[in-house]
């Protein structure tokens, strides 16, 4: 019996000792994988057992006179009160202990700051409801993609099981060298995002017109997992953040891979397309971009998102759905949730996926958009 | 000479209207107090459904009931309507019922506008909820309604920001009435500093009003014209800046969280010497806390928006000053402590939910700190860790004081001793379900997840399960409160004038119930 | 209140003469700092704004001062109220102060009644049909007080 109370104690104390160790605990901060998340990691610590002691103390008081001072149990009130002393004494004690809490905080708020020479620097634009990467100076200067939730709709909707790294897993990661200092330059396109990877300790937001920098350098290779922490919209939970952290020769095979990709990915402008390639293209193309508002059954959201099926613009003369797409729509001045299309999707793209809707669901023109119509059209 | 007449049914013995009427056109401060409390009460009703709505989604991941732009606006709104339609409310119906008979005055210097600023709330209420109905449904730009998502939204965001003007109007005009009335209506011999201290905290949170509602009320403007009449404060491209919002909105919501807050405080200042059967340990520096509170709440607007990317300068200045709040909080938490220290201690519902306060509330007022280190908060800025604090100082520490002292008053309001195995059960249900709900969201967002999202990984699964069925058992609990207050209202035990053994003060010679008229020549105060 | 008799001229010259005053636990001086206090931090809050783009809010501080400038002015203009009763040889004069305006009536000192209510809660003066009501500052005892004590002065002759 007592040996049974032993070690159900001892596996208690190591849970503990696990979270306070800094082993992964489910209860506490991720594992830090950079200096700055183990700093913020360690500051944590300290702070919660300055906390805990203080609560213990402040508490143990307050329970002490809740059981022993009861008038149930016979106390009488004694009726003391103003203590010179005492009071001086409670208000200078928590504030030397708030210098010894500022002090290493200080410290890593600088350390924080500084993002001057670094190895690689890499622009992230927020978007609703994604994020595009291009990598500015360093090794893979060029290289520029955008990253969206991977997930499929069928998981979100809970008609299929869910997969390990449901929400948390996108079509093109962020892959960055271990042991470089990358520094991050943020900004959005419409909304204010805010680019978080929790085990970096990094988190700035991206704010339109705007640029901020943050940086980290990864110890070991992984894969960190973040997402989108300042509300920007629908689908502001939809929009992850996976950071692949490789060893140097892998990064440069990356680079060089994508490299190569971008060379493919520009389309040969004089290949001629059917309608049934652009429509196959073009459904690809709108499951990525365009679901999430007007909807698998392209009838939209009444009152919110107009329906796709149906609908004047479409079912019109191209050039008006494919202004609309390029620019989006601007109402009073101001963009509204039909953004610009036009610098994130290639001519072929937005061609293929115009032709989708132009024969889909109730729409049933019969015509294809080509690459050029869309490229006569752009400003 | 007619006009000798004149005085005839001045003031005190005027007639009263019946029925409704009597309510729309009372100029009784605790006929408008008690209207301050029924609707505060009705909005927290609302709000808490909509909070219902919030976790029933969450209970699993994946998308169950709503779409996301559905939930954003059920937090949105959440968050609205507790704010401006439920705790502010009803901290002010307080003020009425009881900074008058606590000052020995007859009634608020400014009977007729006080009437006013209550019937503003109503419509200011239903634009707000009927925001829901219009096409795109209510704002879905979180309660901050930061620009340039608010500037997208649909004619819900015009909805709010014409409920929130009014809803200002209506604390501006209730906070020059009060001050007025504690600064001049005192009866002879109550100087400022024997006050009660829930009269001090209430001078201090009107005056942080007044200071604060015209950043609101501009800040709204802002927005409105930026939506429709082509200015540009904060539009980017436009040469605005989207931060300037967040600074002017901060500026405005530090003191606002401290408007919140502090007449708790002097609530629980009110209780805990009464059933401790002791004077307040220090008075005179729970005066003191509470002014330096105010001050600080000035200079530590930046504290919420660590993240937007400032200079380490002025992310250190912030980190200090948001540090030294926590002295004068600690002093009040000791004071209350050395209060209740060798004291002869009751546990009525309303000692129940001081002690509740006081103890659930410091566990905010810790986190409070944990955020205010400035590499820390970057980390946790905008998870559920941020969630679980501010839901620990605002439900464990406004709402949980607001019910202490309803508890405590609703003897001398309505004649009757409130049930009180039923407040026993509220109090002991209310506790519990809370920290079920709030503690593992703490959990939640040191593991990295994010707020305001409809779904989430997997990893967070098991904490929102648990913090779902915590939020309907501590809805269901709120049901027994008010069932306590209506069977209170309408019968029970009688109440001594003096309801409570320990209670000091002008209310407890007055009455149970306090008659419509107290203290209509001001009593002397030795 | 029941205060010496001071400042009206009509109890100065009078062989008695009652002077009651509303309760104000706020200095004219008083008010004047508060305002300046409260508007200070306001208006100076509000400006800090305008000075970096901000300057919508600067009209709400405004509207905001203007009511509370109005609810001060207005507290401040009754709060030298007052009621003085004064018995001077024949007559009875009774002058009231309301709001900045003087109200003032003579009665003769032989047909004055002073009439009360049983637990105090009204006092007047009666004279030819018409009634002034009196006391309207003091408490229920203080205005039985000061029946008992002008009815024996009313009595009492000069």
């Amino acid at each position: 019996m007592i040996s049974k109370w032993v070690r159900s104690f001892t596996a208690a104390a190591a849970v503990l000792a696990a979270g306070v160790a800094g082993a992964q605990s489910r209860f506490n901060l991720q594992e830090p994988q950079s200096i700055i998340a183990r700093q913020i990691y360690d500051l944590h610590t300290l702070i919660m057992w300055i906390i805990v002691v203080i609560f213990v103390v402040v508490f143990g008081a307050m329970t002490w006179a809740i059981i022993k001072h009861r008038k149930s149990v016979g106390h009488k009130a004694e009726q003391f009160h103003e203590n010179t002393t005492v009071e001086i004494i409670w208000t200078i004690i928590p504030f030397f202990i708030l210098i010894g809490m500022a002090y290493p905080a200080t410290k890593t708020v600088i350390a924080m700051k500084d993002a001057s020479s670094p190895d690689l620097t890499i622009k992230v634009t927020g978007y609703q409801w994604f994020w595009g990467y291009d990598y500015l100076q360093g090794e893979g200067e060029g290289v520029s993609f955008f990253s969206r939730l991977a997930t499929p709709r069928e998981q979100i909707e809970n008609r299929a099981p869910k997969g390990d790294n449901y929400l948390m897993e996108v079509d093109n990661p962020v892959v960055v060298p271990v042991g470089k200092k990358v520094r991050i330059i943020t900004t959005a396109n419409d909304v204010i995002h805010s680019w978080f990877v929790p085990a970096l300790g990094v988190k700035q937001d991206a704010i339109p017109g705007f640029v901020r920098d943050t940086w980290f350098k990864v110890d070991n290779p992984g894969t960190y997992r973040g997402q989108c922490a300042e509300l920007c919209g629908k689908d502001h939970a939809f929009m992850p953040i996976v950071v692949e952290a490789v060893a140097p020769e892998k990064y440069a095979q990356w680079i060089a891979g994508q490299k190569k990709k971008m060379a493919a990915q520009a389309d040969d402008p004089a290949r001629s397309w059917t309608l049934d390639e652009l429509k196959t293209r073009g459904e690809k193309v709108y499951a990525a971009n365009c679901v999430a508002c007007h909807q698998a059954n392209g009838m939209g959201l009444p009152g919110t998102f107009p329906a796709l099926s149906g609908s004047k613009v479409v079912n019109g003369p191209k050039e008006g759905q494919i202004n609309t797409v390029l620019n989006g729509v601007v109402r009073d001045g101001k963009p509204t949730a039909m953004v610009a299309f036009g610098k994130q999707l290639s001519d072929t793209d937005i061609a293929a996926v115009i032709t989708f809707t132009r024969n889909n669901w109730a729409n049933k023109t019969g015509q294809a958009v080509t690459p050029a119509d869309v490229k006569a059209l752009r400003k | 000479m007619d006009a000798a007449h004149v005085h005839n049914g001045h003031g005190a013995h005027g007639h009263r209207n019946t029925g409704l009427m009597r309510w729309v056109t009372t100029t009784n401060h605790k006929d408008i107090g008690t209207l301050y409390l029924v609707f505060s009460l009705t909005m927290f009703f609302i709000g808490g459904l909509l909070a219902l709505g919030i976790r029933a989604e969450l209970f699993q991941p994946g998308l169950q009931f709503w779409q996301p732009e559905f939930f954003n606006q059920l937090t949105t709104m959440h968050g609205l309507i507790m704010v401006f339609g439920a705790i502010m409310p009803a901290f002010v119906g307080f003020a009425n019922w009881q900074i008058p008979m606590m000052i020995g005055a007859p009634d608020m210097a400014f009977a007729r506008m006080n009437n006013w600023s209550f019937w503003l709330l109503p419509p200011a209420a239903l634009l707000l909820v009927a925001s829901f109905f219009v096409p795109g449904g209510a704002t879905a730009a979180g309660w901050t309604l930061y620009a340039p998502l608010s500037t997208q939204m649909g004619p819900g965001m015009d909805l709010a920001i014409f409920a929130l003007h009014i809803m200002g109007a209506s604390s501006i005009m209730g906070s020059i009435n009060i001050i007025t009335t504690i600064l001049n209506m005192r009866a002879p011999g109550m100087t400022l500093m024997k006050m009660p201290l829930f009269v001090w905290t209430w001078l201090i949170t009107a005056y942080l009003l007044i200071a604060v509602m015209p950043v609101l009320a501009g800040a709204i403007t802002m927005l409105l014209t930026d939506r429709h009449f082509g200015t540009n404060f904060f539009n980017a491209a436009g040469g605005g800046d989207p931060v300037l919002f967040q600074h002017i909105f901060w500026f405005f919501g530090h003191p606002e969280v401290y408007i919140m807050i502090l007449p708790g405080f002097g609530i629980v200042s009110q209780i805990v010497p009464t059933f401790s059967r002791k004077p307040l340990f220090g008075y005179s520096s729970m005066v003191y806390a509470t002014a330096s509170i105010a001050i600080l709440s000035f200079i530590v607007w930046a504290h919420h928006m660590f993240t937007v990317g400032m200079p380490a300068a002025t992310q250190l200045f912030f980190m200090y000053a948001t540090m030294l709040i926590a002295v004068p909080t600690g002093v009040k938490v000791f004071n209350w402590i050395a209060t209740m220290w060798k004291g002869s201690l009751t546990f009525e519902t309303p000692m129940l939910f001081a002690c509740g306060f006081i103890f659930v509330f410091s566990i905010g007022g810790f986190t409070g700190l944990v955020l205010a280190i400035t590499p820390v908060d970057i980390q946790l800025q905008d998870t559920y860790y941020v969630v679980a604090h501010f839901h620990y100082v605002l439900v464990a520490g406004s709402l949980f004081a607001l019910f202490a002292g309803a508890y405590y008053w609703l003897p001398k309001w309505t004649g009757h001793l409130y049930d009180e195995r039923l407040g026993k059960w509220h109090f002991w249900l209310s506790m519990i379900f809370f920290n079920v709900t709030f503690f593992p969201m703490h959990f939640a967002g040191l593991a990295g997840m994010p707020r305001r999202v409809p779904d989430y990984a997997l990893q967070f699964a098991d904490f929102n399960m648990i913090s779902s069925i915590g939020a309907f058992g501590f809805g269901l609990a709120q049901l027994i409160f008010v069932y306590a207050i209506v069977k209170c209202v309408r019968g029970g035990e009688k109440a001594k004038d003096k309801t409570w053994e320990g209670a000091e003060g002008l209310e407890w010679q007055v009455p149970s119930p306090a008659p419509y008229h107290t203290w209509e020549t001001p009593p002397v105060i030795r | 209140m029941i205060a010496a008799p001071e400042g009206t001229e009509v109890a100065r010259a009078a062989e008695f003469s009652l002077v009651a005053r509303r309760n104000n636990s706020l200095t004219h001086a008083g008010r004047s700092l508060v305002f300046v206090f409260i508007f200070a931090g306001s208006v100076g809050i509000a400006a800090a704004f305008a000075a970096v783009g901000a300057w919508l809010i600067l009209p709400f501080a405004g509207i905001e001062m203007l009511a509370l400038y109005l609810a001060f002015r207005c507290v401040d203009s009754h709060a030298a109220d007052y009621e003085c009763i004064a018995i001077d040889g024949d007559t009875v004069k009774v002058e009231f102060f309301d709001g900045g305006h003087v109200r003032s009536y003579q009665l003769s000192r032989y047909w004055a009644q002073v009439t009360v209510s049983r637990d105090g809660g009204r006092l007047a003066l009666r004279s030819h049909g018409r009634e002034l009501e009196i006391g309207r500052y003091l408490s229920d005892e203080q205005r039985l007080d000061m029946a008992r004590e002008l009815k024996r002065r009313l009595r009492a002759t000069g």
